[in-house]
């Protein structure tokens, strides 16, 4: 934007040039320049924010002649005499032709014109349009005047950002009498039917201003929209539209977070977190602090499915959790379903956490350098060829083995390092207006050394190419089709004679065809199939070195093919009464040895609005899932393998039922959501006292499974706009399991309901922000939570030397309630500085009140010595931080 | 190496996100204790030691509470080695019959005061297995680690895959300073002293309190090479002058090795971030009349093998001392009990001018004993001081 301004400065300077002249008692004397080189002059040598729309039609040229002080006056009524009409907005001045009654599209403001866009002054006028009562008289045709049609017609179109050309996704747009809504989709693609007539149509985003406007249509018809960043956005600020969406919806439990809110919320080392944002959400806990994994309404950490750009991420952390895996540089936003789950996901049962990239910007070349303290990241995006083919890329890296160098050296650690990178691609390219397709890449490691005898390392790879094709008005599809891998390896050269190395890998092959077909006015119809194909080595272990005497042994390979197919019916029955009903029959099989199962998934939501602020939703879903997490730790660790569902070891299934009430009140300002929930699942994993999960050839024999059922209530008040906004949730649940099979005295708990180790009753969370100016912003992030049950011992006894620990029954005792207060102070950079660069600097603590949370309670015996009890907490002091940005 | 990723995963939250353990008691738990515990092997062509206690609370500062009860070693032939009873706890018992090819279990009968059997529980019969001949036992002295690591290199026939070790260590130490007075504080006086009851050289003895195991099952061949066992900080006085380890091989089932690998986890890797939830552990104890009693335990059945070393600091320098010992200072002799009792101990006189100044000094700088041991050298202790 910037640049846009000197751009200005180098126009009139061109246009300009030789004709500006001053005279000796400081008059100004400009002669014969056109409108816009005199509204350039305004700018430049009057200093006044002039924004005003070109009208090509306007050859007229003017010489304005007067002192400094009345120039502006001058210049304005000279205007004016031509046709213009000047008004003053908020400091700035709005400089437009034709303010009448107008039928016809402006030129330019729409696709056709794009030109303009880059003007400055227009893209502010633009922002600030609907407080200018002139320019609502505005009437966009759409259709040939008298077609003849009658009844409901498909307006449709995209909705693009205007400095950037990047579609804005999750825009609603809706007609102002509430009979027709429709929402922009990852391409920024919306499809709206509307009824023959006049209608005024509404645009809101997520920090966009409201846009009205007013429409005659006659036909099927194109409409495609430049919206702008809100000027004093920056802070990120939640929007009405999302205010609506629970209104518009029809499935229940979905949050959705853009990206800047994530920027805004505080986080130990003031990067920004995707999955720390995701923890902030009603509903969704985690063991603990240093966790990577996180629960949905009671489900396990390896329940969730999580999708960066369609490809599957396995380990969604680095570092053991203290950084996510993603780059928030590059995210658009995240959505997380955790009730109804659209039809075309499925393989996980608890939850679907969909994380999107961005697309590059495809007018010019973008970037930022970011820098914590830990870590470093940078992005650049651009058009390859401009207005059709964009690129993105990010990485991120850290320089923390500075850190571990401070260790002692009798830690036996001291020459240990800790790294990580990730790096992301993605290239978009629009074949025609109706064809788009998107090349992804994502890859990420993580590599340490403990002492120098032993590396460790795990990597995500996901590529996928995505082609979506728009056949008409009413039909479209999209196919996509990947390739994802997670893997982890261990080197141990400690014992010359044991050396070794142990690895793991996942291969994922995936291809998923979704087709959206809009069928009347009544039924739009979400219909595809999906097909993914596993390939796991559960271990391969291998000898290191010549004098290694380790045996070579790898686990067999486990492959199998996971297909769906699935249909799904968005069903308006009445203005108010509207249901989401869907199938998805997921068939598994695996080859090795040969194994079939399969099952219906039934994803039924419904919704009655009251008005259009008050509305309630019910909802029924239920999942299967083929693939398992093979750990005895309460938080995803490293090592964690997984397992394929085979002979031994059944699929997982789950469903749960919802319902909640939604009611948007305080002009429109704060929303109140309420759901309940009840979940039961089958068959998921527990382990027998002393199970060997790695290498083990008869893991299943090791196996147990288990029975869950979750319940609960979540609270969430949301202020999505306005100085202070943000969020407070409240949510009660109990999370239960039950070993399914008795084992006699074996069995876990005696076959008796105990809590799960996420089983945190009460919970309260506040994310809030404050904008004392549109620079200056103070974030909060508050936490908590009743403490986790963990398993403590209940007697000792002296064996074999020293003493011992005797447990009985699971997850009997908790942990102290858990307590976090995090701020952060976000200074933006100025906006209308003439500056290339924007640095924008946040600093905060992570955890002001210095508590001591614990993470763990735990006995050791110090190898027999002594018994005592101890408190892990894992951050247990104030943390601050500090981060730059630079966008450039 | 599992063990080594969570120790390496705490650390790095340890040092870059402040994280802290802290001692904690936790209240209100629902404790038990008087659970049934039973510990020893049958030891094949040997002697078998075997102990029941009952289990106690986890704050319970008093020694484990004995059971009166009798042992019987049965075998699958109907042949019974019977222990007389035993009130502290301890049951000592000829095994030399006891050999490779049989089956075998362990029986015991809990008592009450009169000798009337309680309750009677039993082992799952066992096979006895052939531990092989230890190769080497060896020392590292690590001056990164600041510790002395100790290894075993052992190899067997392709049976022996699993492996337990306990140790028994013994090691003289000296006191600081060596004295030849002894205070006598009923008379206030100080006398010379023989030899023979010197307070400088001292023996003190420990018993591993580790669980030492290992494997070979995923190896090409049944061989150990320098695994490591255990280590001895650089500043522990076991290594200040002579250290003597015996160390004891077993061969053990992989249930067996399972279970003391549960062991050792659910008593010290509890906790961490990634630790493994703690899993109730149940040995190879039953009572048949109720098979829901927790009896905690677990026997083999193995021949043993046996190896000394003796590692003297004198060759090595490795030993540091941490106890600074200050400077003798003289003490007037109305003084000396006041002293003597507050933590000093004499330690030499001097003639300076026609008058005696007696020195005294810290008692731990003064009499080895102080600092655990005893005047007991063992009597196979490789020199000829006292």
């Amino acid at each position: 934007m910037r640049n846009k301004s000197i751009l200005l400065a180098t126009l009139l300077l061109l246009f300009g040039c030789g004709i500006i002249s001053a005279q000796p008692q400081e008059q100004i004397y400009i002669r014969q320049v056109e409108a816009d080189s005199l509204i350039s002059f305004l700018r430049k040598n009057i200093y006044q924010k002039v924004y005003y729309v070109k009208d090509t039609a306007d050859k007229t040229n003017y010489s304005v002649r007067a002192s400094k002080e009345e120039f502006l006056t001058e210049a304005f009524r000279e205007l004016k005499v031509n046709g213009y009409s000047v008004t003053q907005y908020d400091g700035a001045w709005y400089v437009l032709k034709n303010t009448g009654f107008a039928t016809e599209l402006p030129k330019g403001y729409f696709d056709e014109g794009k030109s303009l866009s880059q003007d400055e002054g227009f893209l502010n006028y633009l922002n600030t349009q609907n407080t200018l009562a002139t320019f609502r008289n505005k009437i966009y045709e759409i259709g040939e005047k008298g077609s003849g049609k009658s009844g409901k017609v498909h307006v449709r179109g995209y909705v693009r950002d205007v400095t950037t050309g990047e579609p804005i996704v999750g825009v609603s747009v809706y007609d102002s009498q509430g009979k027709s809504y429709a929402q922009t989709d990852e391409y920024g693609f919306y499809n709206i039917l509307l009824s023959v007539g006049e209608h005024e149509l509404g645009f809101s985003g997520y920090s966009l201003e409201d846009t009205k406007l007013n429409l005659i249509v006659y036909d099927d018809g194109g409409l495609d929209v430049v919206m702008k960043e809100k000027v004093y956005a920056l802070t990120g600020a939640v929007i009405s539209s999302e205010s609506t969406a629970n209104h518009r919806s029809n499935k229940i439990g979905i949050e959705k977070v853009r990206v800047d809110r994530i920027k805004h919320i505080p986080t130990v080392f003031g990067e920004a977190d995707v999955l720390k944002a995701v923890l902030t959400l009603p509903g969704v806990k985690s063991v603990g602090e240093a966790s990577s994994g996180f629960n949905v309404r009671g489900g396990s950490t390896d329940q969730n499915l999580i999708l960066f750009n369609d490809g599957t991420v396995y380990n969604p952390s680095h570092m053991f959790g203290l950084f996510s895996a993603f780059n928030a540089d590059v995210i658009n936003d995240i959505e997380l379903y955790k009730s109804s789950i659209p039809t075309e996901y499925g393989g996980r049962i608890s939850s679907v956490l969909e994380v999107k990239g961005r697309e590059g910007n495809s007018k010019k070349i973008k970037g930022s350098l970011g820098l914590g303290l830990l870590t470093s990241r940078f992005h650049l995006e651009g058009p390859i060829v401009k207005d059709k083919t964009t690129f993105i890329i990010g990485g991120r890296t850290t320089y923390s083995d500075w850190i571990l160098n401070l260790l002692p050296e009798s830690s036996g650690y001291a020459n240990g390092t800790a790294s990580f990178y990730d790096i992301n691609a993605s290239v978009s390219h629009k074949v025609n207006e109706s064809n788009t397709i998107q090349v992804y890449g994502y890859y990420s490691h993580d590599g340490f050394k403990f002492s120098n005898d032993t590396t460790f390392r795990y990597q995500n790879i996901n590529a996928s190419v995505k082609w979506r094709s728009l056949f008409n008005e009413k039909n479209s599809m999209t196919v996509s089709a990947g390739y994802d891998q997670y893997g982890y390896s261990i080197e141990d050269t400690f014992n010359a004679a044991a050396s070794y190395s142990l690895a793991t890998l996942i291969r994922q092959g995936f291809l998923k065809v979704n087709f959206k077909s809009i069928m009347s006015e009544r039924h739009t119809l979400t219909y595809g199939l999906n097909s993914l194909y596993y390939n796991l080595k559960p271990g391969m272990y291998h000898p290191l070195g010549a004098e290694s005497l380790i045996l070579s042994k790898d686990l067999d390979t486990e492959e199998a093919i996971e297909s769906a197919l699935f249909v799904s019916d968005t069903w308006q029955i009445t203005d108010k009464l509207s249901l989401d009903g869907g199938i998805r029959y997921s068939l598994y099989t695996a080859l090795n040895p040969f194994k079939y199962y399969g099952g219906p998934e039934i994803r039924v939501s419904g919704k009655y609005s009251f008005t259009d602020k008050i509305s309630i939703k019910a909802g029924f879903n239920s999942m299967r899932q083929y693939i398992h997490m093979i750990s005895n730790t309460t938080t995803i660790s490293p090592t964690d393998t997984w397992k394929l569902s085979g002979k031994d070891v059944k699929p997982q299934d789950g469903w749960q039922a919802a319902t909640g009430f939604y009611w948007t009140f305080a002009e429109n300002k704060i929303d109140m959501s309420v759901e309940g929930y009840y979940k039961k699942t089958n068959n998921y994993l527990d382990y027998k006292s002393g199970a060997i999960l790695s290498m083990n050839e008869n893991l299943a024999d090791d196996l147990v499974q288990v029975e869950g059922k979750a319940y609960g209530v979540e609270l969430m008040l949301k202020k999505p706009l306005g100085k202070l906004n943000g969020w407070v949730s409240y949510s009660y649940s109990r999370t239960l399991l039950r070993e399914m099979e008795d084992r006699g005295s074996a069995t876990i708990n005696e076959g008796k309901w105990y809590p799960a180790s996420h089983d945190k009753p009460h919970d309260i969370k506040v994310v809030a922000n404050y904008k004392f100016t549109h620079r200056y912003s103070i974030s909060a992030n508050l936490d908590y939570s009743t403490g986790r049950p963990v398993t403590i011992p209940v007697s000792k006894y002296y064996y074999a030397g020293g003493y011992r620990l005797y447990y009985s029954n699971r997850n009997a005792y908790r942990i102290p309630d858990y307590f976090r207060l995090d701020l952060a102070v976000n200074i933006e950079p100025g906006h209308y500085l003439k500056q290339l660069t924007h640095l924008s600097v946040t600093f905060g603590v992570y955890n002001v009140t210095g508590r001591k949370n614990a993470y763990s309670i735990y006995y050791t015996t110090d190898e027999g010595k002594s018994v005592h009890g101890n408190m892990l907490s894992v951050f247990a002091t104030q943390i601050p931080y500090i981060n730059l940005n630079l966008k450039f | 190496m599992n063990r080594k990723l969570i120790i390496f995963g705490l650390l790095i939250f340890l040092f870059l996100a402040d994280s802290c353990i802290y001692p904690f008691e936790p209240e209100g738990i629902d404790q038990t204790s008087g659970i049934l515990v039973i510990e020893g092997d049958i030891i094949a062509g040997g002697e078998s030691q075997f102990k029941v206690s009952v289990s106690q609370e986890l704050d319970d500062k008093k020694a484990p509470k004995t059971v009166y009860y009798q042992l019987i070693i049965e075998n699958d032939e109907g042949d019974e080695l019977t222990a007389e009873p035993s009130r502290t706890g301890v049951t000592l018992l000829d095994t030399k019959s006891v050999e490779i090819g049989k089956k075998y279990r362990v029986h015991v009968k809990t008592l009450d005061s009169k000798g009337v059997t309680k309750e009677q529980y039993y082992s799952e019969w066992l096979e006895v297995k052939q531990a092989p001949a230890i190769d080497s036992i060896s020392f590292f002295p690590d001056e990164e680690r600041e510790a002395m690591y100790f290894y075993i290199s052992t190899h067997g026939d392709d049976t022996q895959t699993y492996y337990k070790w306990d140790y028994k260590e013994d090691w003289e130490y000296h006191s600081a300073f060596v004295s030849e007075l002894e205070y006598n504080q009923l008379t206030n006086t100080v006398s010379s002293i023989l030899g023979i009851r010197n307070r400088y050289y001292c023996w003190n003895n420990a018993e591993s309190s580790q669980i030492l195991i290992g494997n070979t099952s995923d190896a090409s061949e049944n061989r150990l090479i320098k695994h490591e066992l255990y280590s001895i900080s650089k500043y522990s006085l076991k290594i200040s002058y002579i250290y003597s380890v015996e160390l004891t091989q077993k061969a053990i089932t992989a249930e067996a090795y399972n279970y003391w690998q549960t062991l050792s986890k659910n008593s010290d890797d509890a906790g961490g971030l990634f630790s493994p939830q703690p899993s109730e552990l149940r040995g190879n104890y039953y009572n048949p009349k109720d098979s829901l009693e927790v009896v905690l335990g677990y026997v083999s059945a193995t021949t043993i093998a046996k190896q000394r070393m003796y590692v003297r600091n004198a060759d090595i320098l490795f030993w540091k001392n941490l106890e600074q010992c200050a400077m003798a200072i003289v003490i007037p002799r109305d003084e000396w009990y006041n002293y003597y009792k507050s933590g000093y101990d004499v330690l030499f006189e001097e003639e300076l001018d026609g008058a005696t100044n007696i020195y005294w000094a810290e008692t731990r700088c003064v009499d080895c004993r102080s600092l655990g041991g005893t005047k007991t050298k063992p009597s196979f202790w490789p020199n000829n001081h006292d």
